[in-house]
């Protein structure tokens, strides 16, 4: 039978656009990210008042913060303390995919097991497959997550700049010396940001493919917590790894830390900006890491028909791995 | 042409959950399929649907394999649900752009369902008023919408499983209003369900399956027509006990002096009735008829679950 990707792209299109409007529209979620909005907002200028001097500043511009990959390899050659720095940019990065990761992971996971706790999914599959449903679900989460990601990164800039037209945020400053990262050094240009764009999509696919895998598995809204917690352990499983090797250091580590999918998506674009790896290796971690997303998608693609439909008792990760392997899928 | 179901065919293990299922409507009507819980009814429909891959058999519509694109499907699942905390618009909006339905027929569409099924207040709420959700809805009104999602893409095939389980009675009459209309437009239903009664009411053809067997197949009034005449009915205002039993006709149920009487044919039923006139017994009711559905249903597949 002739597969029409046309349509499929259509239809997919159009779950992808429901689950992001019902995202945006979620009160939790806007609850959620209204805090922490909040929190980006007023974190500088209620540092400022606690921290700084408090006093009017001169009108000066926006506060300097700056990330440059070009020079930052210079500056951990010059640098005083190349420990700290290695482990705040690590540390901080790290954090960063985490965050995202495990945002998602929910969000997928809630999505999926919403879907068929609701009993929705025959409904469904009438007039879609069940692998655009989940590829839908899971570009939306990513838009949103991204969407999210831009405004709390432009939100913070704003206020940083808005701040410093009324008073002194050198303590940003200081706090990134205290950390080991000099204020002045750093910029993120645009190499670094499409770097960092492309490992996070891939550290998105791989860590919310196993989720949603995980997803498929559960009937009811009370397996949910099960399935999550799947997916959050392998994510947490590359944060912690990645933060323990990263300032260690040595070349055989580095190299196994940068191809060894999941931790790599923690550490690969880091090592790459701290001058410990060159664009080959950087590219041949994507590399594995897209063929393992692609590899997921495959299984995915095997299991999700069957287990989209199943009800009763949660059906675990490493069941559903071995229904692929079987050919059980259908 | 039509709608042809060959040899439907799967097994989960060593397990047959589906064996060699066939029918088919060669013109529009509505088509019941029927069986015990278990019996493979469900999966049955999710293969011809393609949701479950099939292990033999294909399904053939218009002289092609039923797929997605070359049939309009509406289909109203056993499990069937709605989004709970998403408004009824969007939900009914997003279902109908899955199923190719443009936006501005689909509002036309949903105007139209709105007002058939008593649901306008729910869609089209007044200004100031916040939106319904689903979860804000009743079992029966929530059910309006489902089955407005079933019917939003206009199907040639509709496909309705157990479709007026948990409704009451005047809502039951608005669903039966609804697909009597659907089968004058001249669209094929194919329906599961475990009324008896409403699937006599409907139903031309039937397939019986019990444990992933056909056990009965064909034309319900054929089939009826082939038991005869073995139901009767039979109210007296005097006792009737004893002309009954000298008879030899059945009792299956009695409340005073109304009976439900199981009789080997005609010719015994018209025996009892001389017999009664003859005794000067005055009879209020006579009523010889086939068996109901719901009997041949127990009779069919009783044994087991007995």
């Amino acid at each position: 039978m002739r597969f029409l990707w046309k349509k499929w792209v259509i239809i997919m299109s159009k779950v992808f656009k429901f689950t992001l409007l019902q995202l945006f529209k979620n009160k939790s979620n806007r609850i959620v990210f209204g805090i922490l909005f909040a929190v980006l907002i007023l974190s500088v200028p209620v540092a400022s008042v606690l921290l700084g001097d408090g006093g009017a500043k001169d009108i000066g511009g926006p506060t300097e913060i700056y990330i440059y990959a070009d020079t930052l390899k210079g500056y951990l050659e010059n640098g005083p303390d190349d420990f700290d720095t290695r482990y705040a940019v690590q540390y901080g990065y790290a954090i960063l995919v985490m965050i995202i990761s495990v945002f998602s992971a929910t969000y997928i996971v809630r999505a999926i097991v919403e879907e068929k706790s609701s009993k929705l999914v025959e409904t469904l599959m009438i007039s879609i497959r069940s692998e655009a449903i989940i590829f839908g679900k899971l570009l939306a989460v990513m838009a949103f997550m991204i969407t999210m990601l831009m405004g709390g990164a432009a939100l913070f800039a704003l206020s940083c700049a808005v701040t410093g037209l009324f008073t002194d945020v050198s303590f940003i400053g200081d706090v990134l010396a205290g950390l080991g990262i000099s204020k002045g050094l750093l910029t993120i240009g645009p190499e670094l940001m499409l770097i960092i764009l492309i490992s996070l999509v891939l550290a998105f696919l791989l860590f919310s493919q196993i989720s949603a895998l995980s997803a498929a598995g559960c009937s009811t809204m009370e397996d949910m917590e099960s399935a999550n917690m799947a997916g959050t352990m392998v994510i947490l499983a590359g944060y912690i790894i990645s933060t323990i090797t990263m300032p260690m250091g040595g070349k055989a580590l580095t190299i196994a830390m940068t191809l060894c999918p999941f931790v790599s998506s923690f550490s690969a674009p880091v090592y790459f900006v701290m001058g410990d790896i060159g664009w080959r290796l950087l590219i041949g971690s994507w590399a594995i890491q897209f063929l393992l997303a692609i590899i997921l998608y495959k299984i995915s693609g095997k299991v999700y028909d069957r287990l989209i439909i199943h009800t009763g008792r949660r059906i675990k990760l490493g069941e559903i791995l071995a229904m692929a392997g079987k050919g059980e899928g259908r | 042409m039509g709608l042809e179901v060959r040899n439907l065919y799967k097994k989960y293990g060593e397990k047959v959950v589906v064996d060699n299922l066939c029918f088919e409507m060669k013109k529009p009507g509505v088509y019941a399929l029927l069986g015990t819980n278990g019996a493979g009814k469900t999966t049955s429909i999710r293969m011809m649907l393609g949701m479950l891959a099939k292990d033999g058999g294909e399904v053939i519509w218009n002289g092609q394999p039923l797929t997605m694109d070359n049939c309009n499907v509406g289909y109203l699942a056993e499990e069937r649900g709605l989004y709970p905390k998403y408004s009824l618009m969007d939900q009914l909006m997003y279902f109908a752009g899955l199923r190719g339905v443009s936006k501005e027929e689909a509002k036309k569409r949903i105007a139209y369902w709105a007002e058939k099924l008593g649901a306008t207040e729910y869609l089209f709420p007044e200004k100031k008023t916040k939106p319904k959700l689903a979860d804000e809805l009743s079992k029966g009104n929530q059910q309006k919408i489902q089955f407005m999602v079933a019917l939003i893409s206009d199907p040639e095939l509709i496909i309705l499983d157990e479709p007026l389980s948990g409704l009451d009675p005047v809502n039951t009459d608005l669903f039966k209003g609804i697909i009597r209309e659907e089968i004058a437009k001249g669209k094929y239903l194919i329906m599961s369900s475990h009324q008896m009664a409403t699937v006599e009411e409907f139903c031309t053809d039937i397939t019986i399956l019990d444990r992933s067997k056909t056990v009965l197949q064909g034309h319900l009034g054929e089939i009826k027509k082939s038991y005869g005449r073995v139901n009767l009915k039979l109210k007296t205002e005097q006792d009737a006990q004893s002309y009954i039993g000298e008879s030899g006709a059945r009792i299956i149920t009695m409340k005073e002096t109304e009976y439900q009487l199981r009789v080997d044919g005609e010719e015994q039923a018209n025996a009892l009735l001389g017999r009664l006139i003859d005794a000067g017994i005055q009879v209020v009711t006579f009523d010889l008829r086939e068996p109901s559905l719901h009997e041949i249903f127990v009779e069919k597949v009783g044994d087991y679950h007995e």
